[in-house]
């Protein structure tokens, strides 16, 4: 999975967050999957209207 | 949402463990046929909040969160929490929850514990009830757990879902958590 998220004010990519074989930076004990808001939307039950 | 009228039981106390302040709070409601449920709210660092409920019948029990009561009415029940974390999220707005599918008896014999039925169950109603445009979903699904982070607090620290996990890897060892 590609670039999740940088840190604070930081332009340099090699300070970026980034999920390696689904695990954060490659360290991470367990693998985590982050969804993409197109896989939600196609999982989703159509009862917007009570959505938190 | 079409949950049970729930009210908050216990005053709120706080505990201490592996250095993270957790905040406890329990509510209480009827469902069908008069059962009972206790529903825990437990507020950890960087506003997550763990919602943990079993029939106030398996309250003895330490299989509280595995059994199932058959009656047919898992949809209200979960519905309930919904409208519980609705308030949670009206107090702070910046709440990002955190669940975990326990694995039924049967899953437990057969030590299964990735992807479980309240596992599915769950996702479907997280899914459906935390918009994408407020949350971001992340699933570890070998645990059968799933974290909703709050794009809000998210947009305040990005490190919010590392800080997470590291704080829910120093406080929970899945792999001793249904360990007989």
């Amino acid at each position: 999975m590609g670039l999740l998220v940088k840190k604070n004010n930081s332009k340099d990519s090699k300070a970026a967050i980034r999920i390696v074989d689904g695990r954060i930076n490659g360290r991470s004990k367990y693998s985590v999957k982050i969804l993409t808001q197109e896989e939600v939307e196609k999982e989703r039950v159509q009862v917007y209207q009570y959505a938190l | 949402v079409q949950g049970y009228a729930f009210r908050k039981v216990s005053k709120v106390f706080y505990r201490q463990k592996e250095g993270f302040d957790i905040c406890h709070t329990s509510y209480v409601f009827t469902a069908k046929n008069s059962h009972q449920y206790i529903v825990n709210v437990e507020r950890h660092p960087y506003d997550v909040y763990a919602v943990k409920y079993y029939y106030q019948g398996h309250k003895q029990s330490k299989y509280k969160f595995n059994l199932l009561t058959n009656q047919g009415d898992a949809r209200r029940i979960i519905f309930t929490c919904i409208n519980i974390a609705r308030v949670i999220l009206d107090e702070n707005p910046l709440a990002s929850f955190a669940f975990v599918g326990a694995p039924t008896r049967p899953e437990l014999k057969q030590k299964r514990i990735s992807n479980t039925k309240r596992y599915r169950v769950y996702l479907k109603f997280a899914l459906t009830f935390f918009a994408p445009i407020n949350y971001s979903h992340a699933l570890i699904e070998e645990k059968s757990a799933c974290l909703l982070l709050n794009k809000k607090k998210l947009e305040k620290n990005q490190l919010l879902l590392v800080n997470v996990i590291d704080m829910f890897e120093s406080l929970y060892n899945f792999d001793e958590l249904y360990r007989d």
